[in-house]
């Protein structure tokens, strides 16, 4: 056998067949719903390693009708050896005649080879509903494993497990919904016990799966940082006229500039999420607040670009052309005083004349005037609170099933576990604690940051790493 | 290294910018399929994006970065001819001679060595880390105000003779600067020293060819004078010191003492003899050659290589590269569906009331579906509060089962309504429905059928089913589209 391993999971419907193909998968795309029958098709859900499949996960509707099922295959049974052959021939006579369609649907996987994953849901009591299911399965001859997803709050785990065992030579417990990642390689791997050849497959897409986990610190990391460093560093700016009052436009610039932190803060969000292959998580969380007294600050703009520092640099410079042009012309006996003579005088003038040119107008067009600017916050504590809330989201992703479609709430249920998070920041040893403190105060002094997103993901990584632990 | 550096920066910054928009997926898939053709393991980071970009962006003659690049080569070239022509236009002026006055070695002294090492000091602060800079108050400034007059920055000036295309690109180039000034901060720096330094190399060979020309093609007669109280043994001493690289190796080119004593300015206006002062030429190309020529060149290599250095660092420092290698350099791993779900949602609303209710003790007949938990007519009696008259199960074992309930109902000669009672925790199947249709087909139209999914409760009572399983049994009912069947409502007070 060349091709990759196949996997049906079949079963009666709303037990969680879609929902632990969603874990399993990591794909938040899969239908799932408290209806039976949300699954009306087979779907598969490959496992590539840079794109060679490894193997292949098929989601498929419920058994509707296994009892009647079961009874025409027995009318046309003669010996045991036949029984693959009669299911083939059921499949065979009702495909696209509306009669069997959801038995047809999901048994044809199961006769193009594919391992069988049967779910029953472990917090209701086992029936005899499930017998002919189970019969038919069989009769297939395909190797099988069956899967007890307690779904409520009852347990009728022993029962069931009795009842599978008469069937089925693998039963395993396994919670579609809070299933840890570790529970999830450990079915894959069990996955792959079904059939020898299937082992080898089974057990590299693990290992990827562990290493592709391992890269998640880093990837979420590198998010975190990259959100940090545009937080910290962001402002929002409005030019005014020089008559302008500043004070007049203060409170929409804050806005603006809390919306652009926030907003900020919401891709942050979904970048990790999508780290962990999460698309469609519906987030309530309390906006990030803003705790500076004093956000804003003004300077001068010019229409040519130039900023005051600069104007009384390019000043300079041409004094000291200047300078240098007499020094030039004495024969070097000056000893270079002109030139710096000529810078001291061009800077100066360009200084004092900086504030007169920005109530120049040409054509009307103000030459000049005043930046406003809100931001970027000076606040100590803020960069640990947003890290605090980025790292307290962040776990609660890891830890998230595909197959979870509740709103992931924030910090609302539960003030213990985020306030928890905010301290955080007293628990992280020393030298972690003064190295990420050594970064903050560098972007808030807006020192190079040309490598800061770098350094801060160094930082980061073994912070998330152990706080996953 | 196929492409020059700064076009390769400018088409990174625009390709990471086009990839933002695309989703990371994609990206990943891209990427990863691209790093299977690159050479594996070829140089260092910077080359693998360097292979990576050359990838995506096949070679693109019109691409802003190759306009950036050429447009950059057209100032360079521009700044080239400005150096060369002022270097002339110096040297012209300072080795002026009309037989009248003869050419002042102090001044030559002066422009081509003094204030050249001048120059070149402050380039050299400029180019100190940022950190040291620092350290040093007041340099600064120094230096914002150096590279603010760097001939570096005339190229800028420039700009508005380029067509339309290539200034563009280069605006681009020096918007993206100027925009993450702390990514690229020095980029720009060296990229303003490299300018300035090409336009002193200019410069110096300008001015060196102009001044041999003059030496070789006319007469010059050479002195030395200045107001500064300077007497020959002090002169003898400086310009001995400055030809003290050369001396040994070439005498001819040092002044000797005699030369200085006879070329002071006020004897030597007597005699105007250029034959006498003629050895001032050797040394002073010398020195032209040696601290202006020299230390330029010296430090545009160094400018130039120092520019591909940030132009490497920053190629690893653009947000986003970070990302690029993870996607080159790990296997991708792709687990989700490959095609949309088939069917929408199919939950409709339910388009009539479906309910009835039973009164406590009213006549009905009862069959158990699936093993619901009821033994006999005794006990389901007991647990529904009704009067049950027959009692049947279906829905497990073989289908006569079913059968053999449904014909007990034919016979049956009152029309009390059929209570069907069914597990309200499991899903209305298919198989039930069948059922009910059936035995509508046995027990004629108008014979009241009603389904009733109930929970287990313990010793053998039943309790009626939550919201959620009550509403999805409600739904199956109505999609029947048959008036006389109904699902049972249990009465409010009942268990
Ligand atoms: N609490 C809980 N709910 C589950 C679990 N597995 C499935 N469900 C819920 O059960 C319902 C049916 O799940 P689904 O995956 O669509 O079942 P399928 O019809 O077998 O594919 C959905 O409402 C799920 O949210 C589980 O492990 N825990
Ligand atoms: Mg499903």
């Amino acid at each position: 056998m060349s091709a990759a391993p196949l996997f049906a999971v079949v079963g009666h419907p709303n037990k969680g067949k879609s929902s632990i193909v969603s874990t399993l998968a990591q794909d938040d795309s899969v239908r799932i719903a408290p209806e039976a029958g949300t699954t009306v098709a087979c779907r598969r859900y490959p496992m590539k390693l840079d794109g060679r499949v490894q193997y292949t996960l098929i989601d498929t509707p419920g058994f509707q009708r296994a009892r009647r099922a079961l009874a025409w295959m027995r009318e046309r049974e003669t010996t045991a050896a036949e029984h693959r052959a009669v299911v083939e021939a059921f499949v065979e006579a009702h495909r696209g005649t509306g009669r069997f369609d959801d038995e047809c649907e999901l048994l044809a996987p199961v006769l193009e080879g594919a391992g069988i994953l049967y779910v029953v849901d472990g917090s209701i009591p086992y029936g005899p509903e499930y017998e002919a299911e189970m019969e038919i399965l069989r009769w297939t001859g395909e190797p099988s494993m069956a899967l007890i997803n307690p779904i409520g709050s009852g347990d009728y785990i022993a029962a069931w497990r009795s009842a599978l065992e008469q069937y089925f030579k693998i039963v395993r417990v396994f919670d579609a919904l809070t299933a840890p990642f570790e529970k999830r390689l450990e079915l894959l791997r069990a996955f792959g016990q079904l059939r020898e050849t299937w082992r080898a497959p089974l057990e590299e897409a693990v290992r990827a799966l562990e290493d592709e986990r391992g890269r998640v610190h880093s990837r979420v990391a590198r998010a975190i940082a990259e959100m940090l460093v545009d937080m910290l560093t962001s402002s929002a700016t409005r030019r005014l006229d020089v008559g302008a009052n500043a004070s007049f436009y203060e409170s929409a610039l804050e806005r603006e500039y809390e919306d652009r932190l926030r907003q900020r803060e919401r891709e942050g969000r979904r970048a990790v999420e999508r780290v962990f292959g999460h698309h469609r998580i519906e987030r309530r969380e309390g906006e990030v607040e803003l705790l500076d007294q004093d956000l804003f600050s003004s300077e001068h703009w010019y229409f040519w670009g130039l900023n005051r520092r600069q104007l009384v640099a390019t000043g300079a410079a041409g004094g000291a052309v200047v300078g240098g042009a007499v020094d030039v012309g004495v024969g070097g006996t000056s000893l270079l005083l002109g030139t710096l003579l000529g810078a001291t005088v061009g800077g100066a003038t360009a200084w004092w004349s900086s504030g007169r040119l920005a109530r120049a107008r040409v054509l009307n067009l103000p030459l000049g005037g005043r930046l406003l600017r809100c931001g970027p916050t000076r606040d100590v504590n803020f960069p640990y609170v947003v890290l605090g809330r980025a790292l307290y989201h962040h776990l609660r992703i890891a830890g998230r099933t595909h197959a979870n479609r509740e709103a992931l709430a924030l910090g609302q249920e539960s003030e213990g576990e985020v306030s928890g998070m905010e301290s955080w920041v007293e628990r992280l040893p020393d030298d972690r604690r003064k190295a990420l403190e050594r970064s903050f105060r560098s972007l808030r002094r807006g020192e190079s940051a040309g490598g800061a997103i770098e350094e801060l993901t160094a930082q980061l990584e073994p912070i998330l790493a152990e706080a996953d632990a | 290294m196929t492409r020059p550096a700064l076009a390769r920066l400018v088409d990174l910054a625009n390709q990471l910018d086009e990839d933002a928009k695309r989703s990371p997926e994609s990206l990943r898939r891209r990427d990863r399929a691209l790093a299977a053709e690159l050479v594996a393991g070829a140089g260092g980071a910077e080359q693998a994006v360097v292979a990576w970009l050359d990838r995506v962006r096949p070679d693109d003659p019109d691409g802003p970065g190759e306009r950036a690049e050429r447009a950059n080569r057209v100032l360079g070239a521009g700044l080239g001819v400005l150096g060369l022509g002022m270097g002339m236009g110096a040297a012209a002026a300072l080795f002026h001679y009309d037989g009248t006055h003869p050419v002042n070695v102090v001044r030559v002294l002066a422009v081509f060595v003094g204030l050249q090492l001048g120059l070149v000091a402050v380039t050299l602060l400029a180019t100190l880390p940022e950190r040291l800079r620092r350290a040093i108050p007041g340099l600064g400034p120094l230096r914002d105000a150096f590279l603010a007059f760097s001939p570096g920055r005339w190229r800028l000036a420039g700009l508005r003779f380029l067509p339309a295309r290539l200034r563009e690109a280069s605006q681009q180039l020096r918007a993206m600067l100027e925009r993450q000034h702390r990514l690229y901060g020095e980029v720009e720096k060296w990229w303003l020293l490299a300018g300035s330094q090409w336009f002193g190399v200019s410069f110096n060979v300008g001015a060196l060819t102009t001044a041999f020309f003059l030496v070789a093609f006319t007469d010059l007669a050479f002195a030395w004078s200045t107001t500064l109280d300077l007497s020959p043994e002090r002169f003898l001493g400086v310009v001995s010191g400055l030809a003290a690289p050369w001396s040994a190796l070439w005498p001819g080119g040092a002044p000797t003492a005699e030369l200085v004593a006879q070329t002071q300015y006020f004897r030597a206006i007597g005699s105007h003899s250029a034959a006498e002062s003629a050895p001032w030429w050797r040394f002073l190309l010398a020195c032209m050659l040696v601290y202006g020529l020299v230390p330029r060149l010296a430090l545009l290599v160094f400018a130039r290589w120092r520019l591909s250095a940030a132009v490497a660092r920053a190629f690893r420092r653009i947000p986003g590269v970070m990302a690029l290698r993870d996607r080159l350099e790990s296997r991708l791993v792709e687990t989700a569906a490959e095609t949309e779900e088939i069917g929408g949602p199919t939950q409709r609303p339910i388009l009539q009331d479906v309910g009835a209710e039973l009164p406590t003790g009213a006549a009905c007949h009862a069959i158990v579906w699936s093993g619901f938990p009821l033994a006999d007519a005794r006990a389901a009696s007991r647990a529904l509060g009704l009067e049950v008259r027959s009692f049947g199960s279906a829905g497990e074992g073989a289908l006569e089962n079913d059968a053999r309930a449904m014909a007990a109902l034919t016979g049956a000669v009152d029309d009390a309504p059929v209570l069907v009672v069914t597990k309200a925790w499991e899903p209305p199947v298919l198989e039930l429905l069948d059922f009910i249709g059936e035995l509508r087909a046995a027990v004629g139209e108008e014979r009241a059928i009603v389904i009733a999914p109930l929970m287990a409760a313990a010793d053998g009572n039943v309790a009626p089913p939550s919201e959620p399983d009550a509403s999805q049994w409600r739904r199956a009912v109505d999609r029947l589209g048959d008036p006389w069947t109904s699902v049972y409502l249990p009465a409010g007070e009942a268990k």
